[in-house]
């Protein structure tokens, strides 16, 4: 056999030549995928940041529900991300009023919830950012933890975690640990577990990531395919930004997205899914209209306003189906945009329904008040107007009182091992922490709002006395 | 000297009378007779013991597998409406049995291996049922002394198991899950010595597995198979 050079080499070179000039394009390749990623604003990453932070100064210091022998809390990832709206999202948005929460679920393990976001690990991969708080699942081992960095080119995600040995107990993958470089701002020199993306995404269940609105989603339409854009996803993505914040919503997107979804589910028959989205597109489309209002601009309003009258005329009068949370949102911005009668009209509703919330008396006394002060206050409708104005403060203070008693009270259950605080641990105190602080300002609120309707009440029967004729 | 004649004079008179009374007696011929028939049924008796004993011993130690119950991983538990033997549960499942053994206080049964053995599986299968991640949250760590066994590709890839919150976990990556890594030595002392087991099956791919599970042990005859339980899962795509 001749020693040297055979064809079958030149073509076995040639193979392994293709291979490793090859091999880099495709990692550049699965970049150049995401290229279109995650732009945010530097006071977004800022944000994101701070999520890190507490996660690097409790490594290994933090008692977990095992410690003390709670229960794990039964929290998926849109109940944090609604935990978050109210406790959390207060703190930060200073930085940036636009900031939002988006909760991405992994299609292959959807969640049932209309605002999850279902989109498949390659759109994700693309997406994610540092400060996500990610949910991963394999074997028993189901586990929250938060993106350090990602690394798109080398194909890596490092994960910071306060019980950084839970992620070493995944089965069937093999990360690493490594300590944050320096320049990683609040993270330096922290333990990070680093994951290959293909055990990440063997791993990957749900993910919670901040942004802005119009970055998020011009990021997730460029890493979604169209046949991916679905009405699920275009409705999910209208529910995110209707209801970003307690007293924060982006409507008139939202509601186009909600519309746009709608339509082409009702064309693809998906009757159930039309169904299940009527009051949020009611709602999205009722708060763009005092969005609309507050703007000036009447012929949107007026459109919105048809929009919402032919929703009624379809699915019958808002009352029998609306929720109440939707019915206070619809309240509140209707009274930013001085739109007394809707605000009182959808206050009313709440109350009738939860006669227990003080947050539809509190609203509905703040609207006879604006009301009463921007028509002016006289004569008998206006005493009548008064009167349940003061009787609505008085209520919401009562009931304020009660529902601080109620925190009271799950404080005493936590001690004794039950309740609220013990199954759901702390996100459920600081829900309940800004809830607290809320009601410290309302109280405040509530008793101005009476003590006015009371000097108002002396004025109008002083006028009315004055005004009688004398014997 | 005659043993058994009495020494002094009366005696010997006595004992002549007692003899005269029985030579050529029926009645002493008789006593005489069972005496002889009841020394060789005692002797005869003991030596059957012994021959019984020689041929069947006592009895070893055997391995008794109690309160075996096949359930549905937790966080899939409400796509499962019946638990039996054609159930195909969603993922994998969870198994769970104890072992004793039915011998005397000082016999001793030693567990060699718990053995996964894949009857079928079907890459791709359709399963009948759809996943969702309604009921997974973030539940921190994994249960204890319960062995997670990893299903892929037709084979266990994985297998670990964590004893004590602050011990080590043991990995393995074999079909006999006591082959991990730091070993588990399982040994049944007495019969009031219960081993509980717990194992969670996982299929990692898309597929649908059929799998046997049993113990092997050793007793002081030799080794044996003691079968647990069969299972079926499905993870769709």
């Amino acid at each position: 056999m001749p020693a040297g050079p055979q064809p079958g080499h030149f073509a076995y070179l040639l193979l392994a030549a293709i291979a490793w000039v090859g091999m880099p394009t495709c990692v550049r390749a699965a970049e150049s995928a995401c290229a279109a990623s995650r732009t945010r604003s530097a006071e977004i990453e800022a944000i994101a940041g701070t999520f890190l932070t507490e996660d690097a100064l409790f490594q290994g210091n933090t008692a977990s529900a095992e410690d003390s022998g709670r229960p794990v809390p039964r929290m998926s990832a849109i109940d944090y991300k609604r935990a978050w709206v109210k406790f959390l999202l207060p703190k930060m948005e200073w930085r940036d009023r636009n900031a939002m929460f988006f909760t991405l679920y992994n299609r292959k393990l959807p969640l049932t919830d209309p605002e999850v976001l279902n989109v498949s690990f390659d759109v994700y991969w693309c997406l994610a950012a540092k400060g996500d708080m990610v949910l991963l699942s394999q074997g028993s081992t189901d586990h929250y933890t938060k993106i350090a960095a990602i690394d798109r080119q080398q194909q890596t995600v490092d994960l910071i975690d306060r019980w950084p040995d839970i992620l070493m107990e995944f089965m069937g993958v093999a990360p690493t640990i490594l300590a944050a470089p320096s320049g990683s701002g609040s993270t330096t020199g922290s333990k990070l577990v680093r994951f290959s993306r293909s055990d990440f995404e063997r791993l990957f269940v749900a993910a919670i990531t901040v942004d802005g609105p119009d970055e998020f989603i011009g990021s997730l339409e460029q890493a979604l395919s169209p046949e991916e854009l679905s009405p699920e996803v275009k409705i999910a993505l209208g529910r995110s930004l209707l209801y970003a914040g307690e007293f924060k919503s982006f409507a008139s997107p939202a509601a186009d997205l909600i519309i746009d979804g709608v339509r082409s589910a009702g064309r693809a028959g998906n009757q159930n899914l039309v169904d299940q989205s009527i009051p949020a597109m009611f709602t999205a489309v009722a708060v763009a209209y005092s969005f609309d209002i507050m703007n000036g601009d009447g012929a949107a309003a007026e459109t919105a306003r048809q929009y919402l009258g032919s929703i009624e005329a379809r699915y019958g009068p808002e009352a029998q189906w609306l929720d109440d949370e939707d019915a206070l949102r619809i309240a509140r911005f209707a009274l930013a945009a001085k739109d007394w009668r809707t605000a009182y009209s959808f206050s009313s509703q709440v109350a009738k329904n939860s006669p227990g919330d003080y947050r539809a008396y509190l609203l509905r006394a703040q609207t006879t008040q604006q009301d009463l002060q921007a028509v002016g206050a006289s004569g008998d409708e206006a005493t009548v107007a008064a009167t349940q104005g003061r009787d609505d403060a008085e209520t919401a203070l009562k009931l304020m009182t009660a529902r601080e008693a109620e925190f009271d009270q799950r404080r005493r259950d936590f001690e004794q091992q039950k309740g609220v605080y013990w199954t759901r641990g702390v996100s459920a105190e600081q829900e309940d922490g800004a809830e607290r602080d809320e009601i410290k300002a309302y109280r405040r609120e509530a008793s101005d709002l009476r003590d006015g309707f009371n000097v108002l009440l002396g004025s109008l029967k002083g006028t009315s006395s004055a005004g009688q004729p004398q014997q | 000297m005659d043993e058994t004649k009495p020494q002094d004079a009366a005696a010997g008179t006595r004992w002549e009378r007692l003899q005269r009374l029985f030579q050529n007696s029926r009645l002493g011929i008789a006593i005489l007779a069972l005496i002889a028939v009841a020394a060789f049924v005692t002797q005869v008796g003991d030596f059957v013991q012994r021959v019984h004993d020689w041929i069947r011993p006592e009895p070893a130690a055997e391995l008794k597998i109690q309160s075996n119950t096949v359930r549905p991983l937790e966080k899939y538990r409400d796509l499962v409406t019946a638990s039996g033997p054609g159930t195909i549960y969603p993922v994998g499942a969870l198994v769970s049995f104890a072992m004793t053994h039915d011998g005397g206080g000082g016999e001793v049964v030693q567990i060699n291996s718990l053995d996964v053995a894949v009857t079928s599986y079907e890459a791709g299968a359709a399963c009948p049922f759809t996943l969702t991640a309604d009921q997974i949250h973030g539940a921190g760590e994994a249960p204890l002394r319960q062995f997670d066994v990893l299903m892929s590709h037709g084979r266990v890839e994985a297998v670990q198991l964590k004893q004590d919150r602050d011990g080590p976990m043991r990995r393995g990556h074999s079909s006999n899950l006591l082959d991990i890594d730091p070993p588990l030595p399982l040994i049944i002392k007495a019969t009031d010595d219960i081993e509980e087991i717990k194992i969670a099956f996982y299929a990692d791919d898309p597929g649908r597995y059929g799998i046997d599970l049993s113990v092997q042990y050793t007793n002081s005859r030799g080794s044996k198979t003691a079968p647990v339980a069969s299972v079926a899962f499905c993870k769709p795509q």
